[in-house]
């Protein structure tokens, strides 16, 4: 005998043993088993029953109920062909309501609302006696009084009678619900958790979390999160955003505050006063932040009503409120942190573009201070009492140190601003820093203080100049704080990096100061130094300059020890034998700072070794006197570069040609004397100006306010000492290198603020061509870009006018050496002279001289990312005589030019998005609509971004015919956006609810959810088609107009109400009425259409008044064109959006008919229009001709235009009397660029060429929504 | 909503010619087309066009085709209405056109 089983099995089989013992196994009327089951067999009433009484149960099935009745396992027997249901106490609990019932009834009356899921497995057992085996299966059975989900997993098996037939269904059976529903809800919850992964803002949380929830339909049917607003609750996202009110009193919500420490509470709620259809059960909850007790938002989720909302239900809920709320806290704090970020970053800006501001502000009036203080200092004529020139210069000290200063201020911001790239070159960098460190030798020398370097080279790229800086600042400094002892520069190289180090035995700067000196504007409180001077904000710039090298700079001091100062800079290159010779050439700033310095060590300063600008040192000298032409050269000329000229004239003529920085002039000269000259070069552009210094025998005070007074810039009288002279020019020298300096700055400045305002390429083209002609006389200007594949230059604007032969610059292929070599090799060229350089260009230089030029030159553009995408190339009328000079300022201007086009490209591209937003948004749908209309949309030609203008006609039920026309405040993609959701919004509630009166509400809710969209206007109207009656109402929109055929029109002025969301108002909108009978056209447009800078709306309405009056009889699509170019013709400051539409008729001067496009509506339409042409003085021939070609050219509209088959669009005819003429128009409203023309259709050239023969003039146009075919005829009586 | 009035009459006497009368448009070319197939005697066929008050480039198109599978003749007289139309498309250099019905042969 086997050992028992342990487990339930056995102790079950035990029990039926011991039932067995205690009951007569043959015995058909006791108790089987205990339990209540076993009582309710034993004492139903079977004999009235196909199974017939117990007793005549065969032992099989007497076996079977006998084991079930006593498994605690839920199990049944469905008994007999008629499955009549037999089972355990376990699975009375399982089917709840339904027992005790179910005892001995069918399976399937007991089981009706499951059994068509149930039905066929039972089928599959009694016929084919197999077993079936399903899990999980989803029952929605009614055991508790409801409809409930349920999930069972079991099986079915034959009960099979001792001769083998089946005669029952044998099944055990595992209810799952709690096991599959909560796994589903704990997925939910994981789900959500991870769609809440990374908050970012709150909006985004409501619109992750349902989204994520929409997943959980079983469980939560919809959701709504709703968000706090302005002590309302608005629904920030839902599963279905028309079933939730969009705002709510918080009230109904959840409690008044949420209780302490809690973050959610549970009200049961009735659903009508959150949905606003629909009606299920809800459950909402408040989201606070339990810190703060601050209230986060509201959830609101449907409930499963086949589900009870049980323990396990609230708390799946309460996790799901609870993951959201947790979120909500953290994009909130994410939100606070950005907005204050935001605020100083805000702050930042405008403090950089304060310091910008001031900086140029700055500059202009030291400059005026330092020229007189200069010419005083210089004056050898008048020279300075020993104690004024003391204090002059302490003044000129000082001046040119705050030049240096604002200059510094100036670098700081524009590094601030990022407009500060290094120009990264590869530079022997440890050669560079001794020669820079050689320059502030002599100043250490004589301050008694030791200058040792230790230099190590290594080739590293760097911007040279800022790095001159950087070294002259640190030595300043060093020099500045140390009074006796040494200052050590030492460079080396660490591996891929490079190390200057700045050591000195000075001062020292107090420990709680070395963090901070590095900081802008904090000058630390230091010992003495040589000067009390410093602004605190060298240290800076040098900080900024090496971090813009990805650099780093590091402090340490100890007081009374000495400083050191370390800066590491990255980008050392392996073999550093390529590099050049470091060229030294300081620029005025770092000139400066040396002066500075030499000025705390009593040393006079030495003049600059060259200020690194590209003019060179000419000078002109001017006299009819030979000998004395001969003397001026030779003493000038060992110092300048000189040339002479006979007499004013032949200046001119040099000063054109050579463009000296000095003209030193005789006064009194044959022809044009000096006076004349001055005056005459006074009137040169300030960048080309030379100073005049005139020279004369007429010494004396009057003689001097002459010539100042003709425009010299300086006076010698004769006799003058060499030296004087000298001395007169060196300072003329620099001042006119001083002020060519401040006019190029100007001029640069000037091109800068003109191609920020350039919209196209052409303009970008124009403004850098007009300042080339300006500033270098070019004749021609032009842009190149080079096309995808790098092959071909297309040239993409020109400015100067070249001849007609410009197409052979057009497309260009990259080894035309200029333009095209330039974008290439990425380097500037300049051809100084073609005819001399014919031979290095032949293909090039006839073209060119050709056009009157002489010498061309070109330069990369760059874009920011330093790929090359054209070139900017120039030509000159004359051979250039610096081509230094014209290299730079052409690289200039390219480099300007490229900032441009990146510009107007990406605005061109956000364009062409918003265009074809655009266009998609304003196909008017108007399938239905039996009417004319007519719509047009004209961009303002100021502002080529495209507007929030829109116009939207949609057909509704029951023959009505929405209307609307809008404008969005603002431009471009947001305001196209906005526009886009507003009219969708528009078009969702028309067909719910299409009432005038209930659009301006809703309108305004949707409205006040989008910041943007504030301070819209709209006009909407319902139009009956049938009773031709409009209703409408306006929010902030010029009114719209009625004409009638007659000329009278009348102002839609009517229910006015506000713009969108811009007031609170509960009062409903006043609706205007009128009719659109008799021809009557209704007109909507946006104020773009009337509305004229410096002039009232009530003018530009009496304007259209006017315009429409007179055109009133006209086809719609003539109409809506005549109204908008008299309207606009002159040029428009905003966006015109129009709409015109009139209802099908006939009557004195007009004819309308709108067929849908069926071929079958052909001939009454047509029989329509010979009536009407009936009643016009036509002969029966000229009607018959008017009949075909407006016959042929509906038509060709509905075969054409009339959309597919399955989605026919109308086709309207229009017609009218003007003048003289019969006019006509055949709309269609097919989508666009279908021309009803092709060479390849006979039949339609047939069409068309009956058409052209019956009328006077056929004209087709394309347009966006759809084509249209203007027919017009002489009428002779 | 209707096809345009139209009726093809056999002309007594004269096989394979028949009177078109009414108006022939896109709308009910296929009916024309229906209403004189079988027509053809010996592939001949002859339409008086005479009582047509309206036929545009749909029907054009129609009796063009119709030339190209049948020996196509057309009576048109100088004053049909239908006449001015087949001027201006020189429809006589395609099917022959005769101003009356004996003239056709």
């Amino acid at each position: 005998m086997p050992t028992p089983m342990p487990g339930t099995e056995g102790q079950n089989s035990g029990k039926v043993t011991r039932a067995h013992m205690q009951t007569d196994d043959d015995r058909l009327d006791g108790a089987w088993a205990p339990g209540e089951m076993a009582a309710r067999v034993a004492s139903f009433d079977w004999a009235s029953t196909p199974l017939g009484p117990l007793d005549s149960w065969t032992p099989a099935m007497r076996t079977v109920v006998r084991a079930l009745l006593a498994s605690r396992f839920p199990m049944f027997l469905w008994a007999g062909p008629e499955l009549l249901h037999i089972y355990n106490d376990a699975y009375a609990e399982v089917i709840g309501a339904k027992h005790p019932g179910a005892v001995g009834r069918p399976a399937a009356a007991v089981w009706a609302e499951i059994w068509d899921d149930v039905g066929p497995l039972a089928g599959q057992v009694m016929d084919r006696g197999e077993t079936t085996w399903a899990e999980d299966l989803r029952l929605v059975m009614q055991r508790g009084g409801f409809a409930e989900e349920t999930y069972f997993t079991f099986s079915y098996s034959p009960f099979h009678e001792d001769d083998g037939t089946v005669n029952g269904v044998f099944c055990a059976v595992t209810e799952t619900t709690h096991r599959v529903v909560g796994e589903r809800r704990l997925l939910a919850v994981e789900e959500l958790a991870a769609a809440l992964g990374e908050p970012t803002s709150v909006v985004e949380v409501a619109r992750a979390s349902v989204s994520a929830l929409r997943r959980s339909g079983a469980d939560l049917p919809v959701a709504a999160l709703y968000l706090p607003a302005d002590g309302q609750a608005t629904l920030g996202a839902s599963t279905d955003r028309s079933a939730f009110r969009p705002r709510l009193d918080p009230a109904r919500l959840g409690p008044a505050g949420p209780p302490p420490g809690a973050r959610r509470s549970w009200r049961p709620t009735t659903p009508t006063e959150i949905l606003e259809y629909e009606d299920r059960p809800l459950a909402c909850a408040e989201l606070a932040d339990p810190a703060t007790q601050e209230t986060l938002g509201w959830l609101v989720v449907g409930l499963n009503q086949q589900r009870p909302f049980d323990v396990g239900y609230r708390s799946f809920v309460d996790a799901v409120a609870a993951r959201i709320a947790d979120a909500l806290i953290t994009a909130t704090a994410i939100e606070t942190e950005r907005r204050r970020f935001e605020a100083l970053a805000e702050l930042d800006r405008a403090k950089t573009a304060f310091f910008n501001n001031v900086s140029h502000e700055f500059r202009t009036p030291l400059t005026l201070l330092l020229g007189p203080l200069a010419d005083a200092l210089a004056d050898v004529d008048h020279p300075l009492p020993d104690e004024q020139r003391e204090r002059v210069e302490v003044a000129h000290r000082n001046g040119r140190r705050m030049v240096r200063l604002v200059d510094m201020l100036l670098d700081s911001a524009r590094i601030d601003a990022g407009h500060l790239r290094p120009a990264l070159e590869p530079t022997a960098l440890g050669r560079l820093t001794a020669d820079l460190a050689s320059v502030f030798r002599s100043a250490f020398e004589r301050s008694g203080v030791v200058l040792e370097t230790q230099i190590e080279d290594a080739e590293v790229d760097v911007d040279a100049a800022m790095w001159e800086t950087i070294v002259l600042n640190l030595l300043s400094n060093a020099l500045k704080f140390t009074v006796a002892g040494s200052v050590t520069v030492r460079t080396e190289r660490a591996g891929d990096t490079f190390r200057l180090i700045v050591r000195d035995t000075g001062v020292g700067i107090d420990p709680e100061e070395v963090d901070h000196v590095l900081d802008r504007f904090h000058r630390a409180v230091r010992r003495q130094g040589r000067s009390a001077e410093g602004s605190g904000i060298g240290l800076a710039v040098v900080k900024s300059l090496v971090e813009l090298h990805d650099g780093t700079i590091a402090i340490t001091s100890e007081v009374d020890e000495g400083t050191e100062v370390t800066v590491t800079l990255p980008g050392v290159r392996r073999n550093a034998a390529a590099a050049p010779p470091p060229r030294l050439a300081l620029s005025t700033a770092s000139s400066a700072l040396l002066d500075e310095a030499a000025s705390w060590v009593d040393l006079p300063p030495e003049g600059a070794t060259g200020d690194g600008e590209h003019w060179p040192d000419r000078v002109l000298v001017v006299d009819d006197n030979a000998d004395m032409r001969r003397y001026l050269v030779t003493l000038l000329g060992s110092q300048w570069e000189v040339r002479s000229a006979r007499g004013g004239d032949e200046a001119l003529t040099a000063v054109e040609s050579w463009d000296p920085l000095v003209v030193v002039s005789d006064v009194m000269m044959p022809g044009l004397d000096g006076l004349e000259l001055s005056r005459r070069l006074r009137s040169r552009p300030e960048h080309r100006r030379p100073l005049t210094l005139l020279v004369s025998a007429r010494a004396g005070p009057g003689s001097t306010e002459d010539g100042m007074a003709a425009g010299a810039d300086a006076y010698l009288g004769k006799p003058f000492t060499a030296v004087a002279l000298r001395r007169r020019v060196e300072i003329l020298v620099g001042r006119a290198r001083d002020q060519r300096r401040a006019a190029t700055a100007a001029d640069w400045q000037a091109l800068r603020a003109a191609l920020g305002e350039a919209e196209t390429l052409d303009e970008v083209v124009r403004v850098v061509h007009e300042h080339l002609v300006e500033v270098q006389r070019a004749a021609h200007t032009g842009l190149w870009l080079l096309d995808a594949g790098r092959r071909r230059m297309a040239l993409v604007s020109a400015g100067g006018a070249l001849p007609e032969t410009t197409a052979t610059f057009d497309d260009i292929p990259v080894d035309t050496p200029i333009p095209a070599g330039a974008a290439t090799a990425g380097e500037t060229v300049v051809v100084a002279d073609l005819i001399a350089c014919r031979r290095d260009f032949p293909s090039m230089v006839p073209a060119l001289a050709a056009h009157g030029c002489q010498a061309t030159g070109a330069a990369p553009v760059v874009r920011s990312d330093g790929v090359v995408i054209g070139a900017l190339g120039v030509s000159w009328p004359a051979p250039l005589q610096d081509e230094q000079v014209t290299a730079a300022a052409l690289e200039s201007a390219a480099a300007l030019v490229a900032g441009s086009v990146e510009r107007v490209r990406s605005r061109d591209a956000e364009r062409t998005v918003a265009e074809g937003l655009q266009d998609r948004l304003l196909r008017v749908d108007l399938r239905d609509c039996r009417a004319a209309v007519a719509v047009r949309y004209q961009p303002a030609n100021r502002d080529l971004y495209v507007g929030g203008d829109w116009y939207d006609a949609f057909a509704l039920d029951q023959g009505r015919v929405g209307l609307a026309v809008g404008d969005v405040v603002g431009h471009g993609v947001r305001a196209a956006a906005t526009m886009a959701e507003l009219r969708s919004a528009m078009a969702g509630v028309a067909m719910v609810d299409g009432r005038p009166e209930s659009m301006l509400g809703i309108l305004d809710r949707v409205a006040r959810r989008r910041r943007d969209a504030a301070g819209t206007t709209v006009f909407y109207g319902v139009l009956e088609v049938e009773d031709r009656a409009l209703s409408y109402v306006t929010a902030g929109h010029p009114p719209a107009v009625v004409a009638a055929p007659d000329g009278s029109v009348e102002l839609l002025d009517d229910g006015r109400s506000w713009p969108l969301a811009t007031r609170e108002s509960d009062r409903p909108p006043w609706v205007g009425r009128t009719l659109l009978a008799g021809g009557r056209v209704l007109v909507l447009f946006t104020d773009g259409l009337v509305e004229r800078r410096h002039e009232s709306l009530d003018a530009g309405l009496d304007r259209l008044r006017l315009v429409l009056g007179d055109r009133a009889h006209l086809p719609t699509a003539l109409l809506a064109d005549e109204v908008v170019e008299a309207l606009t013709g002159d040029g428009h400051d905003d966006d015109v959006a129009l709409l015109a539409l009139r209802l099908p008729g006939a009557g004195d001067r007009w004819f309308t008919d709108v067929v849908t496009s069926e071929l079958e509506s052909i001939p009454a339409s047509r029989h329509r229009l010979a009536e009407w042409l009936r009643t016009l003085p036509l002969d029966d021939r000229a009607r018959a001709d008017v009949v075909l070609a407006i016959g042929e050219a509906t038509t060709n509209a509905i075969e054409h235009g009339g959309g597919s088959l399955d989605r026919r669009l109308p086709v309207s005819i229009e017609a009218c009397v003007d003048g003289p003429d019969l006019v006509a128009t055949v709309q269609d409203r097919g989508g666009w660029q279908r021309l009803p023309e092709s060479p390849h259709d006979e039949h339609r050239g047939r069409g068309l060429a009956l058409m052209r023969a019956m009328v006077d003039d056929v004209a087709l146009r394309a347009g966006r929504n759809g084509s249209c075919v203007v027919l017009r005829r002489r009428m002779t009586p | 909503m209707t096809a345009a009035p139209l009726t093809v009459e056999l002309v007594a006497g004269r096989s394979g010619a028949a009177r078109v009368e009414g108006e022939v448009d896109a709308s009910n070319v296929a009916r024309l087309a229906t209403l004189t197939e079988g027509l053809a005697q010996d592939g001949r066929v002859t339409l008086v066009l005479d009582g047509l008050r309206y036929l545009d480039s749909a029907g054009f198109a129609f009796l063009i085709e119709l030339a190209g599978r049948v020996d196509l003749r057309l009576v048109a007289g100088p004053g049909a209405v239908v006449r001015r139309a087949m001027d201006i498309l020189a429809l006589g250099e395609l099917i022959p056109v005769f101003d009356q019905l004996d003239d056709a042969g």
